[in-house]
């Protein structure tokens, strides 16, 4: 029996150095012609849009009418379940033609696979990156210098108001930073409704940090830098103006511009205080103004981005959020390529967006679709600011980073007892640990050195 | 005549070919994951099969290095909160099954039904129905504190210093009925003479929970310390839910950070090191704590 046991376990061993040993990554370029109308080729398309199904369907037999040489098999796997339902297909061999990811969440799928889950696009980019409403929206899944998703949906969080609150009011939705804080001021001022609801549990306070570290990003100059541009810029020694902006929002906290508890709070929690009328703003998707909407149907909802500083308001807003997006199978024979990257750009071509946009009250990325509702009109031209000033990040994230989030909600609500100075180093520390982790970077990296001068600029907005 | 040789034979051979499909199922299931594991720890392998290389024992190194400190602080939190709930647990599962105990039969039968409905419920609806329970302001523990005159209750789940507390208040009423069940069980077990007798030759209430009952249901005891410590150390769903996978202000257990590892960070090698590693924990926590609690048996049968 012993004799028996150790045979075993040796077979078993010597299977599992086989299989460390056999590398199953062979991948194909990315294809510059279209699939020769001769040859006939079937391929897989998997989504994420049940609710939409019937107008995938009726685009994919449009589609295959327009290619009579090109059937393709459509699947649908949940949202939540995408990642881990692609990767189990990629073990399995049956990784789809051309599958719905995140553009700006694609380096799971590239850098821990070695790009071998999803093919690159960088000529199709140059070729239809016109056609977009935000080109930058392209950079969420740029790595390493290739491109790996093509933008398809516009997914993020505005600021909705309740334009008959502000009308009994006499407030006005603002168009800089400075109105916007004006207006949180005279909410709060006035003591019968929360300022703006959030879910900071959900990080959406750290919203406001993100935006107006953007905003002080294009002041200075930072945005123009290479480091930048990677997503690894070297982290000045002086913090201060990071400092300011980490403060001025603990400030908000403390005086419950947010509700009261509000890091704590849920996003459907702060829906809820918005929706009973306790809050006159709330952090909210697009895909939330219809519940909105039937709970209070006596109350006009409008939206916009979080505005700039005066200097630079009309060149950016800040929009949480980022986009689903389309890519293929690298893996895949030649022909199957050709015709994969073929349905990506129908998928995304003036005269599907505008079905989509009509049939699923999407907000998508095509530049010369129109909205025949004017509330989706409207929401259309906030979202277009969704990947402004996008990086291509060219590392991974992992174990150190991944409690920034949490380490900027403690520093928020006051229970981490640091201060702003070293809550801004410990991230930044953090994310180096990151780069230099051989095993999720490798070569590990180190930060970009900053090529220019920062630029000086008008500070009175962070007061 | 019966030739025996031959019989046994036959008998061996039969008994043989009946075990296969469980050793099958154990090589695998149980020693062929194992072994997998095993190598892949000394490998570089982060989620698919490429460019994966032998790298030695730079995983254990990395675990055991200033890098790799946050699986300690997570099995360390693991363990506060295996320790903290199976003892909480554990006394108030033996008070609760001894009133159960001395119910009448037919409050006792409502009572038992009761008390075990949370063990039925998955996690899922648990932690739903507890975020709801706890959403500031407007959750039921706000509100019913800010009738008593607190307006300013501790956020519950996010403040680092007590979220761990609610996690463990929330798994203790979820699985206090199945250890309430269990010394019941045990209790029910027990010859009403013995206790009768005892009560005859003036034995008071306490004295027959001390002296009878505790000693009585030690094996109940035993069972229901090694099942909650195993499965404490395990810990995954509830943490899960209730930070969104993220395992903040300080519910970062040891089952999330593997997790995390392997389907968030695409590490898979430092995960399965750290499973060997947890399971090593895991077994030197469960043998010690048998052998103490089968020092105790053998004292009280003494």
């Amino acid at each position: 029996m012993k004799k028996f046991l150790a045979i075993v376990l040796g077979i078993m061993m010597i299977f599992c150095c086989g299989l460390v040993a056999c590398d199953n990554g062979e991948i194909g370029g990315e294809p510059v012609d279209d699939l020769d109308p001769e040859t006939h080729v079937k391929i897989s398309f998997m989504h994420m849009w049940s609710e939409h199904a019937v107008v995938f369907e009726d685009l994919i037999d449009d589609f295959e009418k327009e290619h009579t040489n090109i059937e393709v098999e459509i699947s649908i796997t949940p949202y939540n379940q995408i990642e881990q339902v692609l990767q189990a297909a990629y073990i399995s061999d049956t990784l789809p033609n051309v599958y719905t990811f995140y553009t700006h969440y694609m380096n799971p799928l590239v850098s821990s696979s070695d790009g071998v889950m999803a093919g690159t696009l960088n000529s199709l980019h140059d070729e239809i990156v016109d056609w977009f409403i935000q080109p930058d929206s392209w950079e969420m899944g740029n790595l390493k210098g290739n491109y790996y998703s093509v933008p398809f949906r516009v997914t993020g969080e505005l600021v909705f108001y309740n334009q008959t609150i502000f009308e009994e009011k006499g407030w006005e939705a603002p168009t800089t930073f400075e109105e916007f804080e004006a207006l949180m001021d005279a909410i709060m001022a006035d003591g019968q409704y929360t300022a703006l609801a959030a879910g900071g549990k959900e990080d959406q306070i750290t919203y406001l940090i993100n935006a107006m570290s953007l905003f002080a990003a294009v002041l200075d100059g930072s945005v123009e830098e290479p480091g930048y541009q990677v997503g690894r810029l070297e982290p000045d020694e002086d913090t201060s103006i990071s400092e300011r902006i980490y403060e001025k929002v603990k400030g908000w906290v403390e005086q419950d511009y947010f509700g009261k508890g509000a890091i704590a709070v849920s996003k459907q929690g702060a829906i809820k205080e918005f929706t009973s009328r306790e809050a006159a703003m709330v952090f909210a998707n697009v895909n939330n103004l219809g519940d909105i909407s039937s709970i209070m149907p006596n109350d006009e909802i409008g939206a916009f981005a979080i505005p700039a500083p005066a200097a630079i308001a009309d060149q950016v807003k800040y929009v949480y959020g980022g986009y689903d997006g389309l890519s293929y199978n690298p893996g895949a024979s030649e022909d199957e390529r050709a015709a994969s990257l073929m349905l990506i750009k129908y998928l995304v071509s003036d005269e599907v967006q505008q079905i989509l946009a009509d049939r699923t009250q999407s907000i998508i990325v095509n530049k010369n679709v129109t909205y025949h509702d004017p509330t989706y009109e409207a929401f259309a031209e906030e979202y277009k600011y969704v990947g402004a000033y996008s990086t291509g990040i060219d590392y991974m994230t992992g174990t150190h980073s991944a409690g920034n989030n949490s380490i900027m909600t403690s520093y928020l609500s006051g229970t981490s007892g640091q201060t702003a100075k070293q809550i801004i180093d410990l991230i930044s520390d953090n994310v180096y640990a990151d780069m230099q982790d051989p095993l999720i970077n490798n070569p590990p990296v180190d930060w970009y050195p900053r090529q220019n001068p920062k630029k000086d600029f008008d500070q009175s907005w962070l007061n | 005549m019966i030739n025996v040789k031959s019989f046994q034979k036959r008998a061996n051979i039969i008994g043989w070919l009946l075990m296969i499909p469980t050793i099958l199922g154990i090589l695998l299931f149980i020693i062929y994951p194992v072994v997998f594991s095993f190598i892949m720890s000394f490998t570089n392998w982060k989620f698919v099969f490429v460019n994966v290389d032998f790298i030695g024992g730079e995983n254990y190194k990395w675990l055991f290095s200033d890098a790799g400190s946050q699986f300690w602080t997570s099995v360390w939190t693991s363990i506060k909160f295996t320790f903290i709930s199976t003892a909480i647990q554990t006394f108030l599962g033996f008070l609760l099954a001894y009133v159960l105990y001395n119910m009448h039969p037919k409050a006792q039968a409502v009572y038992k039904v009761l008390i075990y409905i949370p063990v039925l419920l998955p996690a899922a609806v648990v932690s739903v129905m507890w975020v709801f329970i706890f959403e500031p302001n407007v959750g039921l523990v706000d509100v019913l504190l800010s009738y008593i005159g607190i307006d300013n209750p501790p956020l519950w789940l996010v403040d680092d210093d007590i979220a761990l507390g609610t996690v463990i208040f929330v798994n203790t009423w979820q699985y206090l009925g199945f250890t309430t069940i269990v010394y019941f069980i045990a209790m029910n077990a027990i010859s009403r003479d013995v206790l009768e007798g005892a009560t005859i030759d003036g034995a008071g209430r306490g004295m027959l929970l001390w002296r009878f009952v505790l000693p009585l249901t030690w094996s109940s005891t035993s069972i229901n310390l090694l099942l909650s410590i195993m499965g404490g150390l395990k810990s995954f769903d509830l943490f899960y839910l209730f930070t969104n996978g993220t395992g903040d202000h300080g519910l970062y257990v040891v089952g999330l950070f593997i997790w995390r590892t392997a389907y968030k960070f695409k590490t898979f090698c430092r995960a399965v090191t750290m499973s060997i590693v947890l399971s090593l924990i895991i077994a030197a926590i469960s043998l010690t704590i048998n052998y103490v609690l089968g020092k105790t048996e053998d004292k009280i049968d003494a």
